[in-house]
């Protein structure tokens, strides 16, 4: 159908002329405007608390998932500091140099501080002993093992070796 | 319903509409002013009585309320208001389940003299007798087609129809009224 086709009216003819006039006029009864006003606006209303109680669930999913994955997390974390802190105490009974700051061994006995050999080759290049370090180095070491640890546990011990 | 209105109609409703988006309640309230009279009219095309076409209108606006957003992004509103209108019809016609009653009307107020005042009534009331004997699926889409302008396209949106069907509905209602209402144009 082109343009002119579907702007062009339609002919009116007499029957066409008679069902138009047929048309009633109608009168509304009283009240119905307000009627239906009420109820459109419980409607809004409704409609309001709705999308409100929606936003509001919602929001409390999110948090109760966020919290669900991050429960294990904490817990997990909380079991590696009582295996380290463990660790450390057995040391201490038997060997009193160990239980100087600079003596710090992780609890994990394949960690990567470990593995890389990073206070062994410190050591060897510095002969340096725990007790000649100075408070601020050992802090440095400790930092730097924490660092290790915190970064092999978050990549599942996928860190590369000998590197 | 003059020219004039017909023209002005369809602007003022696509402005209510565009309104349902920022003030619900308000653009409701002026599009009940401007289509309550027109639906309740093609309400009682299918209730048959106006206490049901008034009871249908009311559960139309009360789901536009609820979800304005669906008539603000229609493609086509008006056949979707009609749309919506015809469905509660339907609903509360199948609710209570029992036949029309005659539609209430008030009389029309002209300057024609008595005599051509009953002449006149007296057609109108025979031509509504006559639509009234078209099966309801054609009556719907006469209706709409002359007492509300609708185009093909537009009934065939208001009724979930294809536009095929709507024209085919329509040139066999109009031969059976041209046959019945051959003695009322001569």
């Amino acid at each position: 159908m082109n343009d002119y086709s579907k702007h062009r009216p339609d002919p009116i003819l007499p029957e066409h002329q008679l069902i138009r006039d047929a048309l009633p006029e109608l009168q509304l009864s009283s009240g119905l405007k307000l009627r239906v006003m009420a109820d459109c606006h419980r409607q809004v209303r409704k409609a309001w608390w709705k999308t409100r109680i929606q936003a509001g669930l919602c929001v409390v999913a999110v948090c109760s998932l966020l919290l669900l994955i991050s429960q294990p997390r904490t817990a997990q974390d909380s079991v590696s500091n009582d295996s380290s802190g463990s660790s450390m105490s057995t040391q201490g009974q038997g060997n009193e140099a160990a239980q100087s700051p600079g003596a710090y061994r992780s609890g994990n006995s394949d960690s990567i501080a470990e593995k890389k050999g990073v206070p062994k080759a410190q050591s060897d290049d510095d002969k340096k002993t725990p007790q000649s370090m100075t408070p601020r180095e050992m802090q440095q070491i400790h930092n730097m093992i924490d660092e290790l640890r915190d970064r092999e546990r978050k990549l599942c011990g996928m860190l590369p070796l000998g590197t | 319903m003059t020219l004039s209105e017909n023209n002005e109609f369809p602007v003022a409703f696509q402005r209510c509409v565009e309104g349902l988006t920022q003030d619900v309640e308000n653009a409701l309230a002026i599009m009940f002013d401007l289509t309550a009279q027109r639906l309740v009219r093609l309400a009682m095309t299918i209730t048959g009585n106006q206490p049901d076409a008034e009871d249908a209108l009311q559960g139309a606006f009360s789901r536009l309320a609820a979800k304005p957003g669906l008539l603000a992004r229609a493609e086509a509103p008006w056949p979707y208001l009609i749309r919506i209108v015809r469905n509660e019809s339907l609903r509360l016609l199948q609710k209570r389940n029992r036949g029309g009653n005659e539609i209430v009307e008030t009389p029309t107020s002209s300057d024609q003299s008595a005599e051509s005042m009953m002449v006149y009534e007296e057609t109108t009331d025979t031509v509504r007798r006559i639509l009234k004997t078209l099966p309801k699926s054609q009556y719907e889409v006469v209706i709409l087609k002359h007492w509300e302008d609708l185009t093909f396209a537009e009934i065939a949106e208001a009724l979930e129809l294809s536009q095929n069907t709507v024209a085919s509905r329509y040139r066999y209602a109009m031969e059976k009224l041209q046959r019945s209402l051959e003695p009322l144009v001569k």
